[in-house]
């Protein structure tokens, strides 16, 4: 590719940064799950000096971002409220703005954000760079031995509970098994897409309707639970019903209907015994 | 190197700085939701039979004491149970277990009748009124996008209509979402043929994100709304934020807002850079050389923001002539960078190792 002609003060930046450059070892795309981190000092926000990990923690979590943008404010005032909910637990935590960031707007998006972590500059986005991050916010969850375990990108759902999984599992208190069911929950279908819950409405009606001294009612009832899915104790209401109407013959077969469907059923006995009695 | 650096920081500040007053301006991603106490306790009497077009069964059957302490419809009394909704699970008793997930909807947590009849409605599932006025009765904030939205998302008015996306009861996903956004979305945005409502053809997403598995962040985390504005919007796309509509377009850190919202804006803005970007040659900012032209390219000219075969999301080809022929670009990873072979351009190679490497190759 052709190279446009420079001025000398370009030049002579230029060459600085062709030295510094070619140093530090560079990557080109997120740091990997397993990457072992550079416990780097940074200038902090506050005017002293912090490391971005600890080795006293059993976690390390760092969040970079920046100012002017509306993610990386939703995510500062989420890791507050992770800071505030892991809060006394073995966690070193570090929010990470690059040295370009006026540093009056960190403070006050800091302040309005809630959060507490200290806040470290990278100077000249080294650290950005070093770990391969192209976007903000990323949030970086780090072990005691410094070995990366997760860069997590914003995500608009679930992003604090995904958050707190992965640390909580640095400290022993969540399973891969915990993590699997955050980032893929359950799914959440609305009251009737199950069938057998759904015909469980008109067993439940028809019962009390029984109650009410209504069997005729409890009987069409039961019934159109049927009609919705085979649940055993649909015919256990029916043959209640039946019996109390002395139909003895009909309650017989809607409980033999009830034991081929559900055997265990805890009501066939009672039910069974309403005709036998005397 | 430790005098090298403030040097090289100082030099980069004051570049960066000067940019540093630049925001994105798209309008904001997440919207308040005003919460109003309106709906607090529907209409429960019952509508005239004439006007109601659903009926709850022990209503419509007169058996009024499945609910009430009296079996009179002149005089049914109270009900039968302390809450209301202890006494929609006698016979709900599904509804129970759904209240059991961890995020819940206030008002169905309070009383089913914030929302429901219990006697008739016009509504489907005895609803007090129809679905998207009810539901923006207290989310004003989503009424006013799905009610001014220069482009609307059908979701929202057609078939279950809120609760297409949505359990207004309670759910295991933030936001009471049925599942997590790209669930949800992929479930519908599954078919050829599809749309937009300007005759657009849309994507078929399973089946694209089936054959393309190199997937952006966002597609990853199941966040279609990280860009998506799935209530309705200003942009095209339901994007949440400006991005151009054509393949060409002139650079203007206000239409590319979409990536910014995520993406440094620097990434283009800067000529020179070791740190911001890997596509680069020695320092020299490739993202600048190509966005910041007279027909500049879009990200998407060389990105696909879904999901790609290539590295870096780079897409298979660009569309070439009115027939829209697809043009193969080459790109090819190297340890030291990577090559685009000829398509846009001659083939060229960059190298973001050293800084001496800028000459032509």
């Amino acid at each position: 590719m052709t190279r446009s002609p420079r001025s000398p003060r370009r030049s002579i930046l230029l060459s600085i940064l062709a030295v510094v450059a070619v140093l530090p070892p560079t990557a080109h795309a997120h740091a990997e799950a397993g990457t072992l981190i550079e416990n780097v000092e940074l200038r902090t926000l506050s005017g002293g000096k912090d490391r971005l990990l600890s080795a006293k923690v059993k976690a390390n979590v760092f969040v970079f971002f920046r100012t002017g943008q509306e993610r990386s404010a939703d995510a500062l005032k989420q890791m507050a409220q992770c800071e505030h909910d892991l809060a006394g637990k073995s966690i070193h935590w570090a929010a990470v703005v690059s040295s370009s960031a006026p540093p009056d707007e960190v403070k006050a998006l800091v302040a309005q954000t809630g959060l507490k972590m200290p806040v470290l500059v990278d100077e000249g986005d080294v650290l950005y760079d070093r770990l391969g991050i192209r976007l903000h916010p990323m949030v970086g969850i780090v072990d005691a031995k410094f070995k990366l375990m997760a860069l997590e990108p914003y995500r608009q759902i679930d992003y604090c509970e995904v958050l707190k999984v992965r640390i909580r599992m640095l400290l022993g208190e969540a399973t891969q098994a915990d993590l699997d069911k955050t980032v893929n929950p359950e799914k959440s279908p609305l009251p009737g897409a199950d069938p057998m819950k759904k015909a469980m409405r008109d067993v439940n009606m028809a019962r009390r309707l029984y109650e009410l001294g209504l069997p005729e009612k409890a009987i069409k009832k039961a019934q159109r639970a049927l009609e919705i899915a085979p649940v055993a104790q649909a015919y256990v209401v029916m043959a209640k019903a039946y019996a109390k109407l002395g139909q003895c013959a009909e309650s017989a077969q809607a409980v033999e209907m009830a034991a081929k469907l559900q055997p265990t059923n805890p009501d066939l006995g009672e039910t069974r015994a309403l005709c036998a009695a005397p | 190197m430790d005098k090298r650096l403030p040097i090289l920081a100082a030099a980069l500040a004051a570049i960066s700085l000067g940019l540093g007053a630049q925001r994105a301006d798209a309008a904001p991603m997440k919207t308040e939701v005003k919460k109003q106490a309106l709906r607090r306790g529907a209409d429960v009497a019952p509508l005239p039979k004439d006007k109601a077009l659903h009926s709850h069964a022990p209503f419509e059957g007169g058996d009024c004491g499945v609910c009430h302490q009296n079996n009179d419809p002149k005089n049914p009394g109270p009900i039968r149970h302390a809450s209301v909704n202890e006494q929609c699970f006698e016979c709900h008793d599904d509804v129970r277990d759904v209240m059991a997930r961890k995020y819940k909807h206030v008002p169905a947590a309070e009383a089913c009748t914030d929302c429901h009849n219990p006697h008739n409605s016009v509504e489907t599932a005895l609803l007090a009124s129809e679905m998207v006025d009810m539901c923006t009765r207290c989310h004003a904030g989503i009424k006013q996008q799905v009610t001014t939205a220069k482009v609307r998302h059908d979701a929202v008015t057609t078939g279950k209509k809120c609760s297409n996306c949505h359990n207004p009861h309670a759910a295991n996903v933030e936001k009471l979402l049925i599942a997590l956004p790209f669930d949800l979305c992929v479930n519908c945005h599954a078919k050829d043929g599809m749309t937009t409502d300007d005759g657009r053809l849309m994507t078929n997403f399973k089946k694209w994100l089936d054959e393309n598995k190199v997937w952006h962040d966002p597609v990853k985390a199941k966040d279609c709304s990280a860009c998506h504005r799935t209530h309705g919007g200003e942009n095209f796309r339901l994007l949440v934020a400006p991005y151009p509509e054509k393949f060409y377009a002139p650079y203007d850190r206000k239409l590319y807002a979409l990536c910014y919202g995520c993406h440094n804006d620097k990434v283009v803005s800067e000529a020179e850079t070791t740190t911001l970007t890997g596509f680069r040659d020695g320092s020299r900012n490739l993202h600048y050389v190509h966005v910041n032209r007279e027909r500049g390219r879009t990200c998407r000219a060389c990105h696909e923001v879904h999901a790609s075969k290539q590295d870096h999301h780079i897409r298979d080809g660009v569309p070439y002539g009115p027939k829209g022929w697809m043009l193969k670009v080459g790109f090819t990873k190297l340890p030291n960078g990577g090559s685009c072979a000829k398509t846009c351009h001659d083939t060229k190679t960059y190298n973001n190792k050293t800084l001496t490497s800028a000459a032509a190759k």
